[in-house]
């Protein structure tokens, strides 16, 4: 006779996954505001989109997309959908990209967290202020993107082996 | 059905939901909370307590830290005041005691202007670096509701934009997306104080709409007009910092330097206005 029950222990890691990520979804409004730089601070969340994606490649890593996207658009109080838009896309790709990758480490995620964090903030500051007619491109360039993007890069070396653990 | 098939399909399916969450969000113009949102908002806000008394140790650590090198010629400059500060502090005594009456004097002004003030703690800032919201530890159960104005001992603070049954979220004066009415204090002329994505980071507005012929100088005092009925008549806002021509030279605005710290605000106090 075949189940199509979860066995109990992959039901207990996913609970521990989801967990994992609403701490890290706590931090992200609470204690990480301590490590401000230049007004900046890493998207912890995003990090974890692109980690769990690369070393997952698979519906885990689509669901954490959803899943971090989502409590990014609750907790920022915005209306509901463009981080969860953004991050679900991020994890997608990070899937797809998985599976041609011969070598997946810390720096493979670093540079990854690098080229994905562009578009991501590209995206909210279109969509939250150009189309308003609030856009300021010289300072969200300089002031806003480029330190978050720098952030997240180097915050990946400190994230990465706790979404090691969690994706595994 | 291929992998790759079937998780194009996934994320198209995906897209759609989305899609129709964005709309309906649209649609309710953040003017209610949605059900997960509100769980959420529940559930997380004793973490988001604890974790905030975390992160004011964490930023005041650190703030320890860049502050190192200074100490020792602070030290000898500190030293000095002790000196001139010991003559001060007679004269503070006689203050404290003026201070106090004073105190109550305000106390009993508001209770006549029927202002009802609840004291809130902040838990939880924005997790992204775009935006100036924050959560408060109260929500409709302490009687909040959307469009209570929120303030701090040194003034305007913002809005309530969200409520949950024991949290709110805060839309601070600094946010791209607020609007104040104003009054220039010195002149008694009407303009609007809006937020600004380049001056946030450093507690900045811009004072828009300034009526013709009236001139600003740098250390004007701009408080709540009271048009629009969320903000009460009076509230302090900030001084003027400069004062600018636009591109065309039509018209004026000015720098407003808020009179609130938002990198170190803890406590609030949100006015009810029964609603």
């Amino acid at each position: 006779m075949r189940y199509d029950v979860q066995p109990k222990s992959t039901i207990a890691k996913q609970i521990l996954a989801v967990v994992v990520i609403l701490l890290i979804a706590l931090l992200q409004t609470t204690v990480i505001r301590g490590l401000e730089v230049f007004h900046v601070v890493p998207n912890l969340l995003f990090i974890t989109v692109v980690i769990v994606g690369l070393l997952r490649g698979d519906y885990c890593g689509l669901s954490v997309g959803v899943l971090c996207g989502f409590l990014l658009d609750i907790m920022g109080g915005r209306a509901v959908g463009s981080n969860t838009l953004l991050c679900t896309y991020v994890a997608y790709l990070c899937t797809r990209i998985s599976g041609s990758l011969f070598n997946r480490n810390v720096f493979v995620s670093m540079v990854f967290v690098l080229l994905f964090s562009v578009p991501y903030e590209l995206f909210i500051y279109i969509f939250n202020f150009v189309i308003w007619g609030k856009g300021a491109w010289g300072y969200a360039l300089f002031c806003k993107i480029l330190p978050a993007v720098i952030y997240n890069f180097l915050f990946t070396i400190v994230l990465y082996p706790v979404v090691r653990r969690l994706a595994e | 059905m291929g992998k790759h098939r079937k998780l194009n399909l996934i994320l198209l399916v995906l897209t759609v939901i989305i899609f129709i969450m964005m709309g309906v969000s649209f649609a309710a113009n953040n003017s209610s909370v949605s059900t997960p949102g509100s769980i959420l908002g529940t559930v997380f806000r004793p973490a988001w307590q604890f974790f905030s008394y975390v992160g004011n140790g964490v930023g005041g650590f650190f703030d320890y830290l860049g502050d190192m090198r200074n100490f020792q010629s602070e030290n000898l400059e500190l030293k000095d005041q002790v000196a001139a500060l010991s003559e001060q502090v007679r004269e503070m005594d006689g203050y404290k005691q003026e201070n106090e009456r004073l105190r109550r004097l305000l106390e009993l002004s508001s209770r006549e202007e029927g202002l009802d003030m609840v004291g809130c703690e902040v838990i939880a800032k924005d997790p992204g670096n775009w935006f100036y919201t924050f959560t408060i530890d109260k929500g409709s159960h302490a009687g909040l509701a959307i469009d209570d104005a929120v303030i701090s001992d040194r003034g305007l603070v913002g809005r309530i934009t969200e409520v949950g049954p024991n949290w709110s979220k805060v839309l601070t004066i600094i946010d791209a997306d607020s609007s104040v009415g104003a009054l220039v204090n010195r002149t008694q002329s009407f303009a609007i104080v809006d937020g600004d994505l380049t001056l946030g980071d450093h507690g900045q507005c811009q004072l828009n709409h300034i009526a013709a012929g009236n001139s600003l100088v740098p250390g004007d005092t701009i408080v709540t007009s009271g048009l629009g009925g969320i903000y009460p008549e009076g509230i302090l806002i900030g001084t003027v910092l400069e004062v600018k021509s636009d591109s065309l030279g039509y018209s004026q605005y000015a720098v407003v330097d808020t009179a609130v710290d938002f990198e170190r605000i803890r406590e609030v106090m949100v006015v009810r206005n029964g609603r």
